[in-house]
């Protein structure tokens, strides 16, 4: 099940960064735009991990 | 955030006024005028309407969103154009492993580029249904231009709804000026308050 599990990660990272809803709509497209330009996950289909996406947040917030 | 689960999770069917609640609430998008589809992470597919703003985040640049945003989550989805052309996401003759397949680069463009629905066409009508046999709730969009759009969820997976650990995904959702509405799972559907309409509404 892929699809269905990218978002369920997805959710998954909101709740745990404390993310509200909209928040977290701008960083599940923000990983999409991440894909699109080149930057590949490790997992099949250039997905990312879920430690990979944890890693995403503080560039996605611009705290890095 | 306030959250106001109006038909909590539950294998019931709730009562068809509180479908024609959420039909209520859906009223709110009729006439907003489409925008832009965009494909989000999780080949999501996230249909755009009424006011465009800029995104939030500094790091998006010039992305915009729209004051209204459907998104599809990882329901099944079928767009006809006014011509009668059709494209969907697969898995309705049962076959959810093509559902669940990701959509190519190249997909994605072609969906953003040619979404079936004209831009500025405006939503007719926005109704929400059981479907069948009476699991989830679909929602059919239609179009000034004649064109449409079905949101059809796919059958609970077996013991998904009672495996405590999953993080529950939306069926479909929809962002307003007012809040979040999330349909599903199952016939459950909630709205949570924005915090700046909800500073509004009390100020």
């Amino acid at each position: 099940m892929g699809r269905k599990r990218d978002i369920r990660q997805i959710e998954a990272i909101a709740i745990e960064f404390d993310m509200d809803s909209e928040e977290r709509r701008e960083f599940g497209d923000y990983i999409e735009e991440c894909k699109r330009i080149g930057e590949f996950g490790s997992g099949p289909n250039g997905d990312f991990t879920y430690g990979e996406l944890r890693d995403k947040v503080p560039e996605f917030r611009g705290e890095n | 955030m306030s959250v106001v689960t109006l038909n909590p999770l539950s294998t019931q069917k709730p009562s068809s006024g509180s479908l024609a609640e959420l039909r209520n609430h859906l009223v709110q998008l009729i006439g907003e005028p489409f925008r832009f589809l965009r494909v989000s992470y999780g080949d999501e597919l996230r249909f755009h309407f009424g006011d465009v703003f800029s995104a939030r985040s500094k790091r998006f640049g010039n992305l915009t969103h729209g004051s209204y945003v459907l998104g599809v989550r990882a329901s099944l989805w079928i767009l006809k154009s006014p011509s009668g052309s059709v494209i969907h996401s697969g898995g309705f003759d049962g076959n959810l492993e093509e559902a669940e397949r990701h959509l190519t680069t190249e997909e994605k463009k072609q969906l953003e580029a040619n979404p079936m629905i004209a831009p500025e066409s405006c939503v007719l009508s926005a109704i929400p249904n059981f479907n069948e046999p009476g699991e989830t709730i679909s929602l059919q969009l239609k179009f000034s231009d004649g064109s449409s759009l079905a949101v059809m969820p796919p059958p609970i997976a077996t013991g998904e709804s009672e495996n405590a650990d999953l993080v529950y995904v939306a069926d479909w959702e929809l962002f307003s000026p007012g809040g979040l509405l999330s349909v599903g799972p199952g016939l459950s559907w909630k709205i949570e308050t924005n915090r700046k309409a909800a500073a509004g509404a009390s100020g």
